[in-house]
């Protein structure tokens, strides 16, 4: 009989990075990266847990931008082309490395694993993963969160009720629409939460978010249970609140099971150690030179100096934190459970991206966890949010703190001297939207197609993802070439709109090019 | 975690998607294909530069942190004219200023505020950062500029912004709402008393709360248990929607009990022990039971939380 219960949560993003006019795109290739290491490698752990008859409970939350990108035929297109030249590239691989035995048998480890993945993705999945993560949902197996439309970080949206709830309701009904019911659970992009949208989200049937651990802790009044029980909002919204230990055992720098020297070394890809001739085909058409995905090292220590990977080593060590990590959740609900009146919840959530991408051994951690839960022990289960809700329905009631699981915990990421000049003009087009949405109450069918597209550039503006690269200053010139040409398409549609002179040719070209939500707006 | 974002700079920068297709854009189906003139020139023929904000006098206030807020502000064309016109007759005896009112607590109609103070601002740089000292307060903030002897001349009010909290809340009292169904709609939804009253929140009186008691060993079974004996007042809404079980409904729960007395005994400074947080790895038995030890586990929360530990480890490093 389990005395407490664990919920890991993946939380899956990606901006909307889909460059049609590009014949190749290093923004698109994070998106094929993360279906090659993440998306699938965790389906097949998905799919092997429910073959073997493993019982579990997973929760997933994926944005409406990474959803239309993994639906859109154009970019599935690309992927397809994409894993086939990684094929070509680890069949050359196996060539010219027969000299060297260790990454000899590596090469053919990736050549094997990618032809794996393009049958997963073709033939498995028919290319449409949202559907085969429904099918997990199905079963009983996942829940699978909503989210805001483009990822906006709503707190610095708020001046602008309207398109927070723009954000909310589009993200929802989008979520719906995919994978076949309304959410129960809505992800704040990055736990953003600020007073009132607790109110938003309940407008919306929305029954449980998901905060950093001091959005609960420091709600008002005190919770009794910290972060080991949900916390209601006076609005019923109920806030979980993210367990600070499991966090850091993965995500921390110092203790995360990640940097283990036996893991995969991130960093040492092909791309970067190969002659530029060699790899032409199969890099970025202007010679840049972006990840390939091959990557024979292990992360050996804090050298520079990398031993060969080997990957029974790593499967070894990823099954050794797994144990570790249920050692550590059971010594928590052993602790906790006598105090409690109820079987304390440990809220355990994380990016999905990590899993695969970063932390190459992440989907492999994640199935010897949920297979020693289920066989080796009996104090934790792992459980939905929706699930804890149903079993504990009499929750206290407190109003969360403002947070996020940004730097610092607050909006300092999103708003500082890098990247407050985007707020004026989100601000501004809200306002504006808000006003072409009352003028035209009943608009004609080139209109209504207009404000559609309005509405698509203003939620692409908005995503977070720009100021957030803005102010790392990873990739800046990119994240602010993409917020001023959405604002500007936006100020030029509206223009059009309350000018009654709309540019159909115009028009018709972003609809190609900005296509996100065709199927709801 | 191990990765260093400016590793993956080195190899990404400036590599936004530099070729254009001249000829013909893959569209939507595989093999097909359609011209993307359209939105190429679309493109192309966008200005490049935003245009101004400042159609309008205004001014907004964000909260960054606990300690640190936001000002943008825009002075419309005629507002500017004016303002010239002041300045040049008053020189440096017109001071434009921020002027921030805390309203926490209060209903806020101009004039009934119990303090603000003033910071003065460089009007043409449209936004400035002011550290403060109060989180889990409530401001708003007046542009306007002061007139030597005193006078202000307000120009734009803002919204009301609320710092976050730093610390936890010293507040203990315990209400509780059982919220049922499986699929609630927005519609259905009757917010509790406990709603505007908690948020209210100034009240210290609390105890709505105070005497509460949660049911013993509460559960979907106590908590229908304690719907009946201890909710005060009808499920509101109840008569109108209909009893249906899968409609979302709302209650107050309200325990009577000794539960004031076990609560000041929990939050006793001195009994709430080191209790530590669970290390990573230890020998059962190694720590006692929380309820040994009276743990807050809301400070054993806040003891082991370390903000930033998220995405924004992997976007830095992937947009690098």
């Amino acid at each position: 009989m389990a005395i407490g219960y664990l919920a890991i949560v993946f939380h899956a993003h990606l901006p909307f990075v889909r460059h049609p006019e590009h014949q190749d795109s290093l923004e698109e290739n994070w998106f094929y990266e993360a279906i090659t290491e993440v998306y699938i490698p965790l389906l097949l752990v998905l799919e092997g847990l429910v073959e073997d008859g493993v019982d579990f409970r997973l929760t997933f939350s994926f944005t409406p931008t990474l959803v239309t990108m993994l639906l859109d035929p154009f970019l599935q297109s690309r992927y397809v082309g994409r894993i086939e030249r990684l094929i070509a590239l680890a069949e050359k691989e196996i060539a010219r490395t027969a000299q060297q035995p260790e990454i000899h048998r590596l090469a053919r480890l990736y050549h094997q694993r990618f032809l794996s993945l393009r049958d997963a993705f073709l033939d498995r999945y028919d290319r449409n993963l949202p559907e085969a993560f429904r099918r997990f949902q199905e079963l009983g197996k996942i829940e699978i969160m909503g989210s805001a439309a483009t990822h906006a970080y709503l707190p610095l949206l708020s001046v602008n009720a309207s398109a927070v709830q723009a954000q909310i309701q589009t993200g929802i009904e989008y979520g719906e629409q995919v994978f076949g019911r309304r959410p129960n659970g809505f992800w704040l992009p990055e736990c953003g939460y600020f007073p009132g949208v607790d109110r938003m989200l309940r407008d919306q049937g929305v029954r449980f978010t998901i905060l950093e651990t001091h959005g609960v802790t420091r709600a008002e009044p005190r919770p009794k249970w910290g972060v080991y029980a949900p916390i209601y909002c006076p609005s019923g919204l109920a806030a979980f609140g993210r367990d600070p230990e499991s966090s850091r055992q993965v995500w921390s720098s110092v203790e995360g099971y990640p940097g283990d020297y036996d893991y995969r070394e991130f960093y040492r890809d092909i791309a970067y150690d190969l002659d530029i001739d060699y790899l032409r085909p199969y890099v970025h058409q202007d010679g840049l030179r972006f990840d390939t995905g091959i990557k024979y090292y292990r992360v050996t220590g804090k050298t520079d100096h990398k031993e060969p990977y080997a990957p029974e080593r790593a499967e070894s060590k990823a099954e050794i934190h797994a144990g570790n990590f249920v050692f550590n959740r059971q010594k928590q609900v052993e602790y906790l459970a006598p105090a409690m009146d109820r079987k304390p919840l440990i809220v355990a959530p994380y990016d999905a991206e990590l899993f695969g991408h970063w932390w190459y051994e992440g989907p492999a951690w994640l199935n010897h966890v949920v297979r020693k839960i289920a066989r080796n022990q009996e104090s934790i289960r792992l459980i939905t949010l929706s699930e804890y809700l149903e079993e504990y329905r009499l929750n206290q009631v407190a109003t969360p703190a403002i947070s996020s699981w940004g730097y610092e915990g607050f909006n300092d990421t999103w708003l500082n001297g890098r990247n407050d000049w985007i707020y004026p003009h989100l601000h501004r087009a809200a306002n504006l939207m808000e006003k072409l949405l009352e003028s035209q109450a009943r608009p004609a069918s080139l209109v209504s197609r207009a404000l559609a597209q309005a509405k698509r550039e203003l939620f692409l503006a908005q995503a977070s993802d720009w100021a957030f690269m803005i102010n790392s200053g990873a990739m800046a010139e990119y994240a602010t070439q993409r917020t001023k040409r959405h604002l500007l398409r936006f100020y030029r549609l509206s223009e059009q709109i309350q000018n009654q002179a709309i540019d159909e040719r115009l028009l018709r070209g972003w609809e190609m090019q900005d296509n996100i939500f065709s199927s709801v707006l | 975690m191990r990765q260093e974002p400016r590793k993956s700079q080195r190899s990404r920068r400036g590599a936004t998607s530099p070729q254009v297709i001249t000829d013909e854009v893959e569209s939507a189906q595989e093999g097909e294909v359609e011209t993307s003139e359209e939105g190429r020139t679309a493109l192309e023929c966008e200005p490049a530069e935003l245009p101004s904000c400042d159609e309008e006098t205004k001014v907004v206030l964000l909260a960054v942190n606990p300690y640190l807020v936001h000002v943008y502000w825009g002075i419309a064309a005629h507002d500017q004219a004016e303002l010239g016109r002041v300045f040049s007759r008053l020189g440096p005896r017109a001071r434009p200023v921020l002027r921030f009112y805390d309203v926490t607590h209060v209903s806020f109609e101009g004039t009934n505020t119990p303090s603000w103070f003033e910071v003065e601002i460089a009007l043409g740089a449209g936004s400035w950062y002011v550290h403060l000292e109060g989180p889990a307060k409530s401001y708003c903030v007046d542009l306007g500029f002061r007139v030597e002897g005193g006078g202000f001349r307000r120009l734009a009010r803002s919204n009301v912004a609320e710092t976050p909290r730093a610390l936890p809340s010293d507040r203990v009292e315990e209400s509780y709402l059982l919220v049922e169904g499986d699929s609630p709609r927005a519609e259905s939804v009757v917010p509790p008393e406990a709603a505007s009253e908690e948020r209210g929140g100034a009240s210290p009186s609390g105890p709505k709360a105070s005497g509460l008691r949660l049911p013993e060993g509460f559960g979907p079974q106590a908590g229908a248990e304690s719907r009946s004996a201890t909710t005060y007042g009808q499920p509101q809404g109840a008569e109108t929607k209909g009893p249906e079980p899968k409609e979302l409904r709302i209650f107050r729960t309200a325990a009577p009990g000794e539960i004031e007395r076990k609560l000041a005994e929990l939050y006793q400074p001195s009994r709430r022990e080191e209790s530590g947080s669970a290390p990573k790895e230890r020998s059962a038995g190694e720590l006692p039971p929380a309820a040994k030890e009276r743990a807050d586990f809301t400070e054993l929360s806040e003891r082991s939380f370390r903000p930033g530990q998220s995405s924004g480890q992997k976007l830095s490093s992937k947009g690098g």
